[in-house]
C-alpha cells in the first residue's frame, strides 16, 4: 500500500489513544509542527482508506451537545503498517544522512577552488 | 442550528446520500469543533479549502473503487473503462498520425515530391504532431501497465497541447469556431474520466498486451489503407468512394465498433458498468461524427454528410438506450 503523509500522520496520531475526527486533526497538526492541517473532507477520505484496509476501526461513539462523535483506534494491522512505513522511512533517512555526511567530508577535505586569483 | 452549521451541511450535500447517512453527523461535529465559537452575526462560511476537500471526497465516493457502495463502484468501473477506451482510440490515432507525418516528411515509404512537406513551418508542425502522438500512445500504454500517475500526467499534457492548438485555431480557422468544439470535447472527455475515476483507491489492472494493442490496431488500419490505395484509383466524384470514407476513417471505424459492441452488450446483458462505459464513449464519438463543418455543403460531400448523420443518430440511439438500461440495472443507493 502506498502510504501518504496524511495517512501516516493519522495512524501516528492514533498510536497512544483512540481519537475522534477533530482530535485526529489537532494531533496531526501538532505532530507535523503545523505543516499538515487536514481539512475535514480530506480527513474522512483518509479514514475511509485506512478503515477499508483494516488499519483503523471504530472504538466507541459518544453524543456531545447533541452531536455524534466517533472515536477511532489503531488496529494490529495498522500498527504493523506503521512499523513497516517507519522502517522504510528510517532506511531512507539513514541513506540521506550518510550521503550528506559524505558530501560534507568531500567539501571539507577538497582544496578550495573558490576565490579566483585575487 | 447555527448559520455556519447550515452552510456546512449544505456543502455536505455534494456527498452521496448513503455516505451522508453514515458520516454527516461526525463530519459536522469535527468541522464545528475546528471552527470554534462562531456567532451568526459573523456570517461565517466554510473555507474554500473545506469545500474543495468535501468535493474531492464526493468525487471519490461517487466513482469509488474499494470498500465503497456498489453503485459508486459500478459508476467508477464505467468511467475507468470509458477512459481506457477513449485514450486507446487516441493512441491508435497517434500511431496512425505518426506514420502519416513521417510519410509527409519523406521518412517513411515513398511519396511523390508534390505531397512532401518541405516548408520549415510545415515540418515543425509535423514534428510537434509526432510528439503529441507519442504522448497519446504513452498515456494509454502507461495506464494499461498500471502506472496511473504517469498516465494522468501524459494525458493532461496531451489535453494542454490540444487546448493550445484550439486556441491557435480559434484565431486562424477560416470557418466558424463551432467547427472546432466537437474535437476539443472528444479530446477532453477521456482525460476527465481518467482524472475522476482513477483515484488512489481505484482498482488498477495491468496488461502488457493491452499496452501494445494500439500499435497493432494502427498497423492493421494502415495495412487496409495501403491495400485500398492499390485498388484501381477511384474518381473523386465516385459516390461509393465518398460513402467508404465516412466508414473507413478512424472515427468511422470506431463508430462501427462502438455500435457493434453496444448491441452485443444489450443482447448479452453484460454488466451495467460496461454498458454505461459504452454510453459514455458514444458521447465524444458523436461529437467527432457531428458533421457541423459539412452543413450547407453540396456535391460530392453530400453522401459523407448523410453517412455522418446516420452515424450520429445510431450513436445517440445507442447512448440513450445503454444509459437507460444500465442506470436501471445499477445497484440501488444504500
Amino acid at each position: 500500500m502506498n502510504m501518504t503523509e496524511p495517512m501516516f500522520l493519522a495512524l501516528t496520531a492514533l498510536l497512544d489513544e483512540p481519537r475522534h475526527g477533530y482530535g485526529i486533526v489537532q494531533e496531526v497538526e501538532r505532530l507535523s509542527e503545523g505543516k499538515v492541517q487536514l481539512k475535514i473532507g480530506t480527513l474522512y477520505g483518509v479514514l475511509d482508506r485506512l478503515a477499508a484496509d483494516g488499519l483503523v476501526e471504530l472504538d466507541h461513539e459518544e453524543v456531545q451537545s447533541g452531536r455524534l462523535r466517533r472515536y477511532y483506534r489503531l488496529t494490529d494491522a495498522g500498527e504493523g503498517a506503521l512499523q513497516t512505513e517507519v522502517a522504510r522511512l528510517t532506511g531512507t533517512l539513514r541513506t540521506a544522512t550518510e550521503r550528506l555526511s559524505a558530501r560534507q567530508r568531500i567539501f571539507t577535505t577538497r582544496p578550495s577552488i573558490a576565490g579566483g586569483s585575487a | 442550528m447555527t448559520l455556519l452549521e447550515q452552510r456546512y451541511r449544505f456543502v455536505l450535500r455534494m456527498l452521496p446520500a448513503s455516505y451522508r447517512a453514515e458520516r454527516e453527523e461526525e463530519m459536522v461535529d469535527a468541522f464545528l469543533d475546528g471552527a470554534g465559537q462562531v456567532r451568526d452575526e459573523d456570517n461565517a462560511r466554510p473555507s474554500w479549502g473545506e469545500v474543495a476537500s468535501v468535493a474531492a471526497l464526493a468525487v471519490r465516493a461517487r466513482v469509488s473503487g474499494l470498500g465503497e457502495a456498489p453503485r459508486g463502484r459500478a459508476v467508477g468501473d464505467a468511467l475507468r473503462l470509458a477512459a481506457l477506451l477513449g485514450l486507446g482510440f487516441y493512441a491508435v490515432m497517434g500511431c496512425v498520425g505518426i506514420a502519416l507525418s513521417l510519410r509527409s516528411l519523406g521518412l517513411l515509404g515513398s511519396l511523390s515530391e508534390e505531397w512532401l512537406i518541405t516548408s520549415l513551418d510545415g515540418r515543425i508542425w509535423e514534428v510537434v504532431s509526432i510528439a503529441a502522438g507519442l504522448v497519446s500512445i504513452a498515456a494509454f500504454s502507461t495506464l494499461a501497465l498500471g502506472k496511473v500517475r504517469t498516465a494522468k500526467a501524459l494525458a493532461v499534457a496531451g489535453l494542454v497541447y490540444a487546448l493550445v492548438r484550439f486556441g491557435i485555431d480559434v484565431f486562424t480557422w477560416p470557418g466558424p469556431i463551432v467547427d472546432l468544439v466537437p474535437s476539443m470535447l472528444a479530446t477532453a472527455v477521456p482525460v476527465l474520466a481518467l482524472l475522476a475515476a482513477y483515484h488512489r483507491d481505484a482498482p488498477v489492472r495491468r496488461s502488457s498486451p493491452l499496452a501494445a494493442l494500439p500499435l497493432g490496431l494502427a498497423a492493421a488500419y494502415l495495412a487496409i489503407i495501403v491495400l485500398g490505395s492499390r485498388l484501381p484509383t477511384a474518381s473523386p466524384d465516385d459516390i461509393d468512394m465518398i460513402w467508404a470514407i465516412g466508414w473507413l476513417s478512424p472515427e468511422g471505424l470506431a463508430t462501427a465498433a462502438v455500435v457493434l459492441a453496444g448491441l452485443v452488450c444489450l443482447v448479452r446483458r453484460t454488466s451495467p458498468a460496461s454498458r454505461l462505459a459504452l454510453a459514455i464513449v458514444a458521447v465524444p464519438l458523436m461529437a467527432l461524427r457531428a458533421p457541423v463543418y459539412l452543413i450547407g455543403a453540396s456535391g460530392v460531400t453530400s453522401p459523407l454528410l448523410v453517412t455522418m448523420i446516420v452515424q450520429c443518430v445510431a450513436l445517440l440511439a445507442l447512448c440513450v438506450t445503454l444509459a437507460t438500461v444500465s442506470f436501471r440495472a445499477l445497484p440501488r443507493p444504500a
